[in-house]
């Protein structure tokens, strides 16, 4: 054994010797972020020793990195020490009627079109018995238990599954993977677990929606999905409500695995604080999303509406490993006021015959910057391999700014790739078309840029796309004239 | 080797003369800065410095060939400017200039020379300038009508030694001015060759001027080439970069629209074989309203060579009423080609209409089989498919002994 082997063995061996407690008896950690607050994580979870080895092998490895600035985006230096990196759940403040909520909140409901039932339950008024949604969300439980779909917490999971998360965690996305992704796997709070076993098609859309218990995630959220050989899941991410969270950063990770002959569609709606119109406050989302086709004809999908944060910065990717698996990426992005998204997706194809498709449309207003950024990468092995890619920039107003950032790495003759992108701004004869008829501008906005967009809402679950296409219009209100 | 080493030897300081000023600044900056490795994104697929490190430890420089290099002269055009190893060479150059051409050292021009240094620009750029001691600036009067194009044929001679050339063109077109410049790059000999071209070309209001850069180098030579371009209002300005090897090959052609209602148009066509490789960078500056520009790159990689494409279009928030359209297109030829690509828009004005598309892919199998069905062998047929596939750009070189020149090329380069 080397000198340094040697003494790096002395001492993490050193560190379990008397083994380890927790002092801390608050429900929050200090804030800051060192090995304590790691293993006092841990510890407030219950965790097995393993996964505290996971987060202390991604906490040390989060160490060596240096913050990333290579995307388009710009904020203040992130002060890591000053966040706090754990606190329990808190119980919300139960209200006796909507009329105690922020008027404000109630007004978005109502034009998103949200029942009154599901406004209480959002602003945490006490729901009346007969629309339980616990009950609601046991029975759902029991439908997918029978066809023996794991639907649960990450917490829960832990506990009930390990040999599955001890299997998966981190296969997609390693702790080394990039400065977010590490900071996620030290210290992520809680997340979902969903796997579909063989051959099951899960008959309804796995949405956090359903699942009250872990309504609470928190901003270290972590994702896992695995759907086995020729099954198949829709899972809806997020909700169009807006969310105000007073946590400023946002690093979750998702991670998905599809086996021969499965399909995982993966839907997200954002809409987390995006600052108010001076671009103060809003929410930095750094999210690491990826999935892999594992086996031959597997199938992932990847549908996103991001309209919240003030910056969002993410790529949902696909690796096709598998022999003729495919690889979707549906996006549409808005920006208004000082938003910043840098998004787009990655296309590893290394499989033969594998097949992918990116739409991207992103929507830009008032100060705002919106950036594609994607890679489609064929390996040399991988034979007749097909992409097309189409990423269009709708610019409303002259501050705001709309970039695009193929990369497109070709190893293999037989691959057929194709990219396009445009910029325009909407015609104002577009416009004229709908005053002429007695639709006013701000109407006739909201209706274009809901054509636009339609290629991508069109992928959306039902449910969410009637929500997206309202919360479109919802984001950039005031953004015309 | 050291980098600072290898600076020090690339940067040759030749005796205090009007370019000492220029010199020192630009030595300081790429002494601090280092050439690029493959961690700057610029350079991330090609990796210049690593060659460059490896083998000119020793190298010739710049002393005049022995060789008798007149057999390597195209005619061209009346009016052929030949530089060996960077140095103008009067006994292979010919040429009875026309009225409204003037050609001049680029000493007189020494104020846009140091300009050109700042901590931004590009690390080859500022070697170029560091070891700057001639140059030659063409100038084309006011409303002057050029027919035929002025040809500057650089050849980089390495038959005897390693040998690095840093030629530098200046070319001033003054209002209303039309005219054609070529250059073309040849190589000689088969040691290590490296030429760093530097050309920057004014174009005033309402001028129309073409340039057409030919790469003709064979698999011993590296190429780096940067390209200025300013366009002024109401003037066209039409680029056209052909590359048929080297051993690595990177062109950076930038163009500023800085006047309105100017225009520029970007051709080019790469060509690559064996080992070579060849990385096109251009960037086209949209800075004001009511202005065009056009690109169109395409590319043919065989062998296991490498093709790289990047293309910025950036539209300034006051470059209101802009058009700009690019377009990238690539076959593969074998298994072992490689092709990155990476068309960029980064646009801050809204009212505007930009588009780009990139394609990558084999030969289209029912083409083949339409020609194949009428008789034509399998080889023929691929030529023919190839040649229309390339002439799409070089149908647009309009002076005809070019065109045919760069045809000739191509067709022994796609033969083979």
């Amino acid at each position: 054994m080397s000198k340094d082997a040697e003494i790096l063995d002395e001492f993490t061996s050193k560190e379990y010797e008397h083994g380890w407690s927790v002092d801390f008896e608050a429900d929050e950690a200090p804030k800051g972020l060192n090995e304590d607050i790691v293993r006092f994580i841990s510890a407030k979870k219950n965790e097995p020793e393993w996964l505290l080895e996971y987060r202390l092998k991604a906490f040390r490895h989060w160490l060596t990195l240096e913050e990333p600035n290579w995307a388009a985006v710009n904020y203040p230096k992130i002060n890591f020490q000053d966040i706090i990196y754990y606190s329990a759940p808190k119980k919300q403040k139960k209200l006796d009627s909507l009329d105690e909520v922020d008027p404000e909140l109630i007004e978005t409901f109502k034009k998103l079109g949200i029942s009154l039932d599901e406004q209480k339950r959002m602003t945490g008024v006490a729901v009346d018995a007969v629309i339980d949604s616990v009950s609601v969300a046991t029975t759902f439980k029991e439908t997918l238990g029978e066809l023996g779909i794991i639907f649960c917490s990450f917490s829960e999971a832990v506990k009930d599954h390990p040999e599955l998360i001890k299997k998966y965690l981190g296969s997609v996305v390693p702790y080394t993977d990039n400065y977010y992704a590490a900071l996620n796997s030290a210290v992520f709070s809680d997340g979902s677990f969903g796997y579909i076993p063989k051959g099951v098609h899960c008959p309804m859309e796995l949405s956090t929606y359903f699942r009250i218990n872990a309504a609470n995630t928190g901003q270290f959220e972590r994702t896992l999905i695995v759907a086995e050989a020729g099954s198949y899941v829709s899972y809806l991410e997020g909700c169009t409500a807006p969310q105000r969270d007073e946590n400023q950063l946002h690093a979750a990770i998702v991670e998905i695995i599809v086996e021969a002959d499965a399909e995982v569609k993966y839907s997200t709606v954002q809409n987390w604080y995006p600052g108010d119109k001076n671009g103060k406050g809003g929410i930095y989302n750094f999210v690491t999303k990826r999935g892999i086709c594992n086996g031959d004809h597997a199938k992932l999908s990847w549908t996103q509406v991001e309209t919240g944060s003030a910056i969002t910065w993410k790529y949902p990717s696909c690796i096709l490993k598998g022999d003729y698996s495919v690889g979707e990426f549906y996006s549409v992005a808005v920006t208004n006021n000082f938003q910043q998204a840098d998004t787009g997706t990655k296309m590893i194809h290394i499989g033969k015959g594998t097949k992918s498709r990116i739409v991207s449309k992103g929507i830009s207003a008032g100060h705002s910057q919106n950036s594609y950024r994607g890679l489609v990468q064929v390996h040399k092995r991988a034979e007749n391999v097909r992409n097309f890619s189409q990423c269009d920039s709708l610019l409303l107003g002259d501050k705001c700014g709309a970039h695009t950032f193929p990369y497109i790495e070709v190893d293999n003759s037989s691959a057929q790739v194709e990219h396009e992108a445009t910029t325009s701004k909407i015609g104002e004869d577009q416009i004229f078309y709908c005053n002429q008829r007695g639709i006013g501008t701000e109407e006739a906005v909201a209706l274009i840029v809901n054509g636009y967009a339609k290629e991508v809402l069109n992928k959306l679950p039902m449910e969410f796309a009637v929500e997206a296409q309202k919360l479109l219009a919802l984001t950039l209100e005031g953004s015309v004239g | 080797m050291e980098m600072s080493d290898l600076l020090q030897r690339l940067i040759k300081a030749p005796e205090s003369d009007s370019f000492s000023t220029a010199r020192e600044a630009a030595s300081t900056i790429i002494k601090e800065r280092g050439l690029p490795s493959r961690k700057n994104e610029e350079y991330k697929y090609t990796n210049l410095s690593k060659i460059l490190e490896r083998n000119f430890g020793e190298f010739g420089g710049n002393e005049e060939s022995a060789t008798d290099l007149s057999a390597l002269i195209p005619d061209l055009s009346d009016n052929q400017l030949v530089f060996v190893n960077g140095i103008l060479s009067e006994e292979l150059s010919s040429y009875k200039l026309p009225e409204g051409i003037t050609i001049s050292t680029i000493e007189e021009s020494k104020e846009l020379v140091e300009q050109d240094v700042g901590a931004k620009s590009d690390e080859f750029l500022l070697l170029n300038t560091s070891s700057l001691n001639t140059g030659i600036t063409i100038n084309i009067a006011k409303s002057a009508l050029i027919e035929k194009p002025i040809v500057l044929i650089h050849i980089t001679d390495s038959s005897k030694n390693q040998a690095v050339a840093h030629p530098r063109v200046l070319i001033n077109g003054a209002e209303s001015a039309q005219a054609t410049i070529a250059e073309l790059f040849i190589g000689n000999g088969d040691a290590l060759s490296f030429t760093n071209a530097v050309t920057e070309i004014n174009c005033a209001a309402s001028s129309n001027l073409s340039y057409i850069k030919i790469g003709n180098e064979n698999g011993n030579q590296l190429h780096v080439g940067n390209t200025q371009v300013n366009v002024a209002e109401k003037a066209i300005f039409n680029a056209m970069t052909v590359n048929f090897g080297g051993k690595m090959v990177r062109n950076n052609l930038q163009i500023s629209l800085n006047g309105s209602h100017s225009e520029a148009n970007l051709d080019g066509l790469y060509v690559t074989d064996n080992k070579e490789h060849i990385d096109n960078h251009t960037v086209v500056d949209h800075k004001v309203p009511n202005c065009n520009s056009n690109e169109l790159y395409k590319g043919i990689m065989n062998g296991s060579s490498k093709g790289i494409f990047n293309g910025k279009i950036y539209v300034r928030q006051d470059a209101q009423v802009t058009n700009a359209f690019q377009s990238n297109k690539n076959i593969l030829l074998s298994d072992n080609a490689t092709i990155n690509t990476k068309p960029q828009l980064e646009i801050w004005a809204d009212d505007v209409k930009c588009s780009h598309g990139c394609t990558t892919g084999k030969l289209d199998k029912e083409q083949l089989f339409y020609l194949r069905a009428r008789g034509i062998g399998e080889h023929s047929a691929k030529l023919m498919l190839l040649d229309a596939y390339a002439n799409e750009v070089i149908e647009r070189i309009k002076d005809e002994n070019l065109r045919t020149y760069v045809q000739e090329i191509l067709h022994t380069k796609i033969d083979e």
